[in-house]
């Protein structure tokens, strides 16, 4: 069981409505945040991640961003760590796109570079001006969890004194073709859940400093099915909609926010566990067993 | 400080060998010579040889859906990783067994043929996109040995095997499992090779680290993994101690995308903090494998910083036998550091003939008998993310 302090949250999410569920996330805001000619290369992927990030810094220092010469209120010494079940996807595809399009001799070498899974943490870096250590993790397995192990391990060893975790993926029609064909494959008849993206961002620290946390503290660890099944959960349980008929048969009740789905889709009932201002927790489906995150608001 | 982690297995493949021990004898006393690989594209701006795995050398496993090339290379170094250690299956029952792999291609989406006929509105085979799901280097270990440990995928390019392994000595030291196997692999990618060819960075010859006449880099293909160990397994299953992760540093340099920090700030304190947390002083380390590409660029940084804090510790690069094998690079010369501890010796650079003017970095160029107690190796990446580990020989 580790335990971190949950510091400030940043989303950059479709609207949380059923009828937006499945859209592309508006990233214009960022431009209140850096100047439009530093972003024009920046790509979709990234401008989530660096808004949701950023997000996530101002709703810890509790300001906001006004326009470009607000400046970003950046903790002391504070790594990055990203976790995605696919990277950087469309860049990857205009990769693609370049070599049919032209041939390889006249690939994109821009699009190359950018369509490497750690270049948003690296743009982030840069753009935050924060040389320290960043890490990204690309996984359908338990992504959230993957993450917040990596923050954990890295506050318990000091080599940083935060964390900015961030839970990000994207929609790509091609994602969304071969979601529904495999879904059919597998003799799905159902409705479908529709492919969602998004970032989700959460400031941590050591367990010991929750002073200033508006958000108390998280404890997570890994359980079998049956340990799950014997655990006391607390009334609000979230997880993302496609693990929702796997608790059911656990006879564990949940919810989801998001009626989209999407590999990271487990940061964003996170968010919203830390919403209900109560005892909550999110569980996070990994391979066969289950991540349980517990959350205690600050008393 | 951190506590000192022990190493009770290695396995790896490349261009240079099948295994561990091939390796590091083709890098003492052999050659390899890289190839023009069939399938990929070449024209006038894009020819470069890469350092492939001879097909004879790879232990195919069947499985549907067909495992992606780069898990035909992961999963046999496992095995040979577990062979070494005397980990037999019925020792591995009941241990809380973790996986962090680092890779860059092994989990990329880099299916060119099958995108293309999408694009053209047809509905191609699915084949290539479950591979993509079943393979993901860590989950897919995880899955076939039964590992319920953390699961981890490092995708820091290539810096991911060097982070990989410095992720899973935390997870020991703080008790998050028994044993981990950590590492990298990545497989050679047409896809990969066409974006380094157009970023200019490869070279049409043999790579020639640290050389005056270098030209870039070769690309290259392979797998290597450590079995860490927490001390009360290593007693519990008797398990010989072949060296030890000492300290580990990460800094990025936040400065640019593609290319080092011109002083290199984020390499120098990566170092630094690895040399920190072993608690010991630069002076103490007997030897570096360094990351060594043989591209412009990197080799000037890293042998400012080598210069600068290693002045007269002697320094080999292996990717003139291996290539630059990416996600798996910092993997596949963790290994070799080990085993030049272990062995005490040092392999040539291979390509290096003759330094630059004034370049006060020069690498070793012929097997060096060495004496070390600790080494280290290091690995900068696309991004700007530097990373170091420190290693002892044998036990504590």
């Amino acid at each position: 069981m580790m335990r971190l302090a949950l510091h400030g949250i940043g989303t950059a999410l479709p609207d949380h409505t059923l009828a937006d569920a499945g859209n592309s996330v508006d990233t214009s805001d960022l431009n209140t945040y850096f100047a439009a000619r530093r972003l024009r290369r920046v790509d979709h992927f990234t401008r989530m991640t660096m808004l949701a990030g950023c997000r996530a810094l101002h709703d810890t220092a509790g300001t906001v961003q006004e326009d470009l010469k607000t400046p970003l209120p950046l903790p002391e010494d504070m790594g990055i760590v990203i976790s995605t079940g696919y990277g950087p996807s469309q860049t990857i595809f205009e990769f693609l796109d370049s070599i049919i399009d032209h041939g390889a001799g006249c690939a994109s070498p821009l699009a190359f570079s950018h369509s490497v899974h750690n270049i948003p943490a690296a743009t982030m870096s840069v753009f935050l001006n924060n040389p320290k250590p960043y890490t990204t993790i690309c996984q359908l397995h338990g992504p959230l969890m993957a993450g917040l192990q990596t923050a954990g391990c890295w506050l318990a060893e000091g080599r940083v004194k935060k964390v900015l975790l961030g839970l990000v993926d994207e929609k790509t029609p091609l994602l969304e073709t071969n979601t529904r064909r495999l879904l059919v494959r597998k003799g799905h008849t159902g409705e479908f859940v529709p492919v969602g993206e998004g970032a989700c961002f959460f400031l941590l620290g050591p367990a010991e400093d929750t002073d200033g946390s508006a958000y108390g503290t998280l404890e997570f660890t890994t359980l079998s099915a049956r340990e799950l099944q014997k655990e006391e959960l607390p009334e609000a349980v979230m997880t993302p909609a496609k693990s929702l008929d796997r608790l059911a048969k656990l006879n564990i009740s949940a919810e989801a926010t998001q009626q989209s789905d999407m590999p990271c889709a487990a940061g964003a009932e996170l968010v919203a566990a830390t919403m209900q201002k109560k005892q909550s927790c999110c569980i996070e489906q990994t391979g066969n067993n289950f991540g349980l995150i517990s959350l205690t608001p600050q008393s | 400080m951190d506590r000192p982690v022990s190493i009770c297995g290695h396995g790896c493949i490349c261009a240079a060998g099948k295994d561990t021990r091939a390796c590091f004898e083709t890098m003492l006393h052999g050659d390899v010579q890289p190839v023009f690989a069939p399938g990929f594209s070449y024209d006038q701006t894009m020819q470069s040889p890469v350092f492939a795995v001879p097909q004879e050398w790879i232990k195919r496993q069947e499985q549907n859906p067909p495992l992606t090339e780069t898990m035909q290379l992961l999963f046999p170094v496992v095995d040979e990783a577990l062979a070494r250690a005397g980990l037999t299956a019925d020792k591995l029952d009941n241990l809380k067994i973790g996986t962090c792999i680092g890779s860059s291609t092994g989990a990329s989406l880099n299916f060119k043929s099958f995108y293309q006929k999408w694009r053209e509105g047809n509905e191609p085979d699915l084949e290539v996109i479950e591979s993509y799901l079943h393979c993901n280097p860590a989950a897919a270990v995880a899955e076939k040995y039964g590992f319920n440990g953390p699961v981890q995928t490092v995708t820091n390019a290539c810096s991911s095997g060097t982070d990989a392994i410095g992720i899973a000595a935390s997870w020991i030291r703080l008790g998050l499992c028994d044993l981990v196997i950590a590492g990298g692999a990545d497989a050679l990618s047409g896809i990969s090779y066409t974006g380094f060819s157009r970023l200019m960075i490869t070279s049409p010859q043999r790579c020639r680290p640290f050389d005056k006449d270098r030209q870039g880099l070769n690309l290259g293909e392979g797998a290597a993994v450590l079995i860490l160990a927490s001390e009360s397994t290593m007693q519990e299953l008797e398990l010989n101690s072949i060296a030890q992760v000492m300290g580990y540093g990460t800094s990025c340099d936040a400065h640019h995308l593609t290319a080092p920090h011109p002083e290199g700030s984020g390499l120098k304190q990566a170092v630094r903090d690895a040399l920190e947390r072993s608690g010991i002083s630069a002076s103490e380390i007997g030897f570096i494998n360094v990351h060594g590409t043989g591209t412009e660029n990197n080799d000037r940084i890293e042998g400012q910083v080598i210069n600068e804090l290693f002045p007269t510790t002697p320094f080999t690069g292996t990717k003139g036998f291996t290539g630059h094998t990416l996600g798996a690079a910092g993997a596949v010369e963790a290994v070799m550091t080990v085993m030049s501890l272990q062995n005490g010796l040092l392999p040539p650079t291979s390509g290096f003939h003759e330094a630059a003017e004034g370049a006060k970095a020069i690498p070793v160029s012929k097997k060096t008998a060495i004496d070390a107690k600790y080494a280290l190796s290091d690995s900068l990446a696309f991004g700007g993310n530097n990373s170091a580990l420190v290693f002892k020989k044998g036990a504590a």
